[in-house]
């Protein structure tokens, strides 16, 4: 197809390229065009659409053209390097130096610092992959061809609809997160538990597997949901995942060379990091932020992933306080936090201007119109006495007494220890077996489970395994089974079939092990045995039940001891939901509010301190 | 053909022209699922206002056939099994696409009817004409004027039309010149 070109006008003719990345099946497409990293740009420093770039070549065989225009904060740059030795050059954005150099590792951590010296030649012939750096400077990753690039793939929504038929079957909000994701490199989904973010992400996955704009995709959740990712990852987007198990040297072999979309909870994350590091992932998913909102060795694992993508999903952003957000925003986009941040976040607005590119949130009230409501009960005061009352007074004054022997030198630690064992006493007297609470709730179930309807199905949520059992001994009439975390892979399905599809009627659940990510609309009452530390541990319970696809009111007991350290608890998480209830759904409305509710040593000797029983 | 199905590449030709009459040029080279694998952009023409009354009527056709699509073809690497063209983008592409066969005109069902003379025939025979339907969908419906060797393009659209929507990447490739341009004014309006 030669044909000449003989115009006057050919000298117009001038062609450049842009990069289309992460493409297995073709050649390298633009070996000379660069990704390039460039810093978070403070307001006093946000680059203008306008503004001109200058450049400052360090090696005399080293060219720049057409450099560089930006996007917003995303800058457009063509570099040509005849001289594959040349390892970095300086660009001067509005008077400030980067130096733009090959990178080494693929993970921009708080100070990676820039490797000046590598002469790796594949990094820059195929891995693209170079940053600005700054000193004392974090980075933020972007992909400056990132913009061009989504614009000439065919739409998500498109592409799902002609090679996923299931896509059809999403609501309409659902196929807008999808597209969120698809469109997003960094992306933070917060949508309310139970609308879907799980399917959302499975096509998301698939679409970007399919057509080819990842490759490998890693996808860190809680053991207990391992079973149904897969699961709903083959329902929705007919995608199968490989979960990662098997001995070290097996995981190693999964590290290093699956294709496609594989599982691993966090744990084996903090494990594995160092085969895993050597590797390197397209797209890295984290559904549920608990494992990232504390600085610690799973955080710090899953921070370092090498990874072009990183989604978070989550219907709680926010459990605790505003740095909690901050931190996951450290794996959802790198850098745009400081260090300094991310121990005392940044105001409400500001906080809120940040992350807001990044982040997309529906609640169920605005979206599932027709979703039956969810009626909160109590909590109900439930009066102890006998031997349980006895008991728990006794061990109160204890306690009591033994901090005050302690003085000083009382901690959080000691407190909370007590606190504990007091509130399993208000759970059950374990010597006499007595409790009223099992009482309470024993009427309760036999007035639900007495009207003939087989479809009724009831969870109990406790903190504590032995009261889970001792429930278990208590109402074995109803055949009950506990869900705790000592469960392998394999019982936690058979167990969640069971009550599912089966004839399981009761299950008795650890809030920490079945809070999150299951699915268990089969169930529309919910019981919690006991109040838990942070109120959004119990919304995630009642919303396992209350989410899309429940077809009945859900029903939601909480109960408290009367006279006993659990009222005086309940009257904090009251006024600690409030405030979370605000923050959330406004996204952060009140930061220092919220912070100022942690629970200080104060508090939890007031919470000690032993009443007077009216 | 010992090619695959899905190793069948589809290059589409489209320009945006800025309101200061700019000319972007793009190729978008396709796999059959329309996942793109290469894209190709000039920087913009601006015909000066000699050339402008110089060339008269036939500018377009100059800027596409001899400046535009030749360096845009050159230029990419994976060379397509077939080129295509839309409604638009007959004027500028027109010509070289039907000079360099196998290569196809997809215009709107409704649009069938109007006069594409000049694309519509090679060597005074009139291209063969098709019916297609867009993703299987019997509302959308394009036509397609080929200009055929061996029965090529026919057996690819009729494999690419099961998979995506054919005469979607022209869109595409308009916004991304679009974009482009935008950039380009934002550093030279500095």
């Amino acid at each position: 197809m030669n044909r000449q070109t003989p115009s006057s006008l050919a000298h117009l003719r001038g062609v450049r390229a842009s990069v289309l990345r992460m493409l297995p099946k073709v050649w390298p497409l633009a070996p000379n065009t660069v990704d390039v990293i460039i810093p978070p740009f403070s307001p006093s420093r946000t680059i203008k659409f306008t503004t001109r770039i200058s450049t400052k070549v360090a090696e005399k065989e080293f060219q720049t053209f057409k450099f560089p225009s930006v996007f917003h904060e995303t800058m457009l740059c063509e570099v040509t390097c005849s001289d594959i030795a040349v390892t970095a050059f300086d660009v001067y954005i509005q008077g400030v130096r980067y130096r733009l150099t090959k990178r080494t590792d693929d993970v921009i951590n708080d100070a990676v610092p820039p490797s000046l010296g590598n002469r790796d030649e594949s990094v820059l012939e195929s891995g693209q992959i170079t940053q600005f750096t700054e000193p004392n400077e974090t980075s933020l990753s972007m992909n400056v061809f990132s913009h061009l690039y989504s614009l000439l793939y065919p739409p998500p929504a498109d592409f799902a609809a002609e090679h996923m038929p299931q896509f059809t079957d999403l609501w309409t909000y659902q196929k807008t997160g999808v597209e969120f994701l698809v469109e997003h490199e960094h992306a933070l989904l917060a949508d309310d538990m139970g609308l879907g973010k799980t399917a959302e992400c499975s096509i998301a996955v698939h679409v970007l597997l399919r057509s080819e704009r990842i490759r490998r995709a890693l996808i860190i959740c809680p053991r207990a949901i391992v079973n149904q990712w897969e699961q709903e990852a083959f329902h929705w987007a007919s995608m199968k995942v490989r979960a990662i198990d098997g001995t070290p040297t097996e995981r190693k072999h999964i590290w290093e060379s699956f294709p496609g979309a594989i599982i691993a909870t966090p744990q084996i994350v903090m494990n594995d990091i160092d085969e895993i590091t050597k590797s390197y992932f397209d797209l890295v998913v984290c559904d549920d932020i608990s494992m990232l909102k504390n600085p610690g060795k799973i955080t710090t694992a899953i921070r370092s992933i090498p990874r072009s993508r990183s989604w978070c999903l989550s219907g709680t952003p926010l459990e605790n306080k505003p740095e909690d957000f901050t931190n996951v925003m450290q794996f959802v986009a790198p850098g745009l936090f400081t260090g300094y941040e991310r121990k005392d976040a940044p105001k409400r607005r500001e906080l809120q201007t940040r992350v807001k590119p990044y982040f997309l949130r529906r609640r169920k009230q605005d979206v599932l119109k027709d979703l039956p409501p969810k009626h909160l009960i109590g909590p109900i005061s439930i009066h102890m006495d006998g031997a349980q009352w006895e008991a728990y007074r006794h061990a109160e004054r204890q306690h009591w007494q033994q901090l005050q022997e302690m003085g000083i030198q009382t901690t959080k630690t000691h407190i909370f220890s007590r606190i504990n064992l007091l509130l399993q006493l208000c759970n059950y007297h374990k010597p006499t077996g007595a409790s009223a609470k099992a009482d309470e709730v024993s009427d309760k179930l036999d007035i639900l489970f007495d009207t003939g309807d087989a479809s009724v199905k009831v969870i109990v949520f406790s903190q504590w395994v032995e009261t889970l059992n001792f429930l278990m001994s208590q109402w074995s009439t109803y055949s009950p089974k506990v869900y705790h975390g000592g469960l392998s892979n394999s019982e936690r399905s058979a167990l969640l079939k069971w009550f599912k599809q089966g004839d399981g009627k009761l299950l008795l659940m650890s809030t920490k092990s079945g809070n999150r990510g299951l699915n268990l609309q089969e169930s529309s009452y919910v019981f919690h045995f006991d109040r838990t530390w942070n109120p959004v541990d119990e919304m995630q319970a009642e919303d396992r039940c209350w989410r899309m696809g429940q077809e009945r009111n859900v029903s939601v007991y909480r109960y408290m001891q009367r006279g006993t350290i659990e009222e005086r608890i309940n009257q904090v998480l009251t006024q600690k939901k409030g405030q979370f209830d605000e923050y959330v759904d406004n996204m952060a409305e009140d930061t220092d509010m919220l912070a100022a509710t942690k629970w200080s040593l104060d508090d939890l000797v007031t919470l000690m301190m032993p009443s007077d029983k009216g | 053909m010992n090619k695959k199905d899905n190793d069948y590449l589809l290059g589409c030709f489209a320009h945006y022209m800025t309101p200061q009459r700019a000319y972007y040029g793009g190729i978008l080279i396709t796999d059959v699922q329309g996942v793109p694998k290469e894209f190709r952009h000039s920087e913009a023409v601006r015909p000066s206002r000699l050339q402008a009354t110089l060339y008269g009527e036939s500018l377009e056709e100059c800027l596409g056939t001899d400046a535009l699509a030749p360096a845009l073809y050159e230029s990419i690497r994976l060379k397509p099994d077939i080129l295509l063209i839309d409604k638009e983008g007959r004027e500028l592409f027109g010509p070289y696409v039907n000079a360099n066969a196998p290569a196809v005109l997809l215009v709107p069902l409704a649009d069938r009817d109007l006069a594409f003379a000049d694309v519509l025939s090679k060597d005074s025979d009139l291209l063969d004409a098709y019916d297609y339907d867009l993703k299987g969908s019997t509302t959308e419906r394009i036509y397609a004027y080929i200009n055929d060797i061996g029965n090529t393009v026919t057996q690819i659209l009729a494999i690419a039309q099961k998979r995506m929507n054919i005469i979607s990447p022209f869109g595409r490739i308009r916004t991304a010149l679009a974009e482009i341009s935008l950039v380009d004014s934002g550093r030279t309006d500095k």
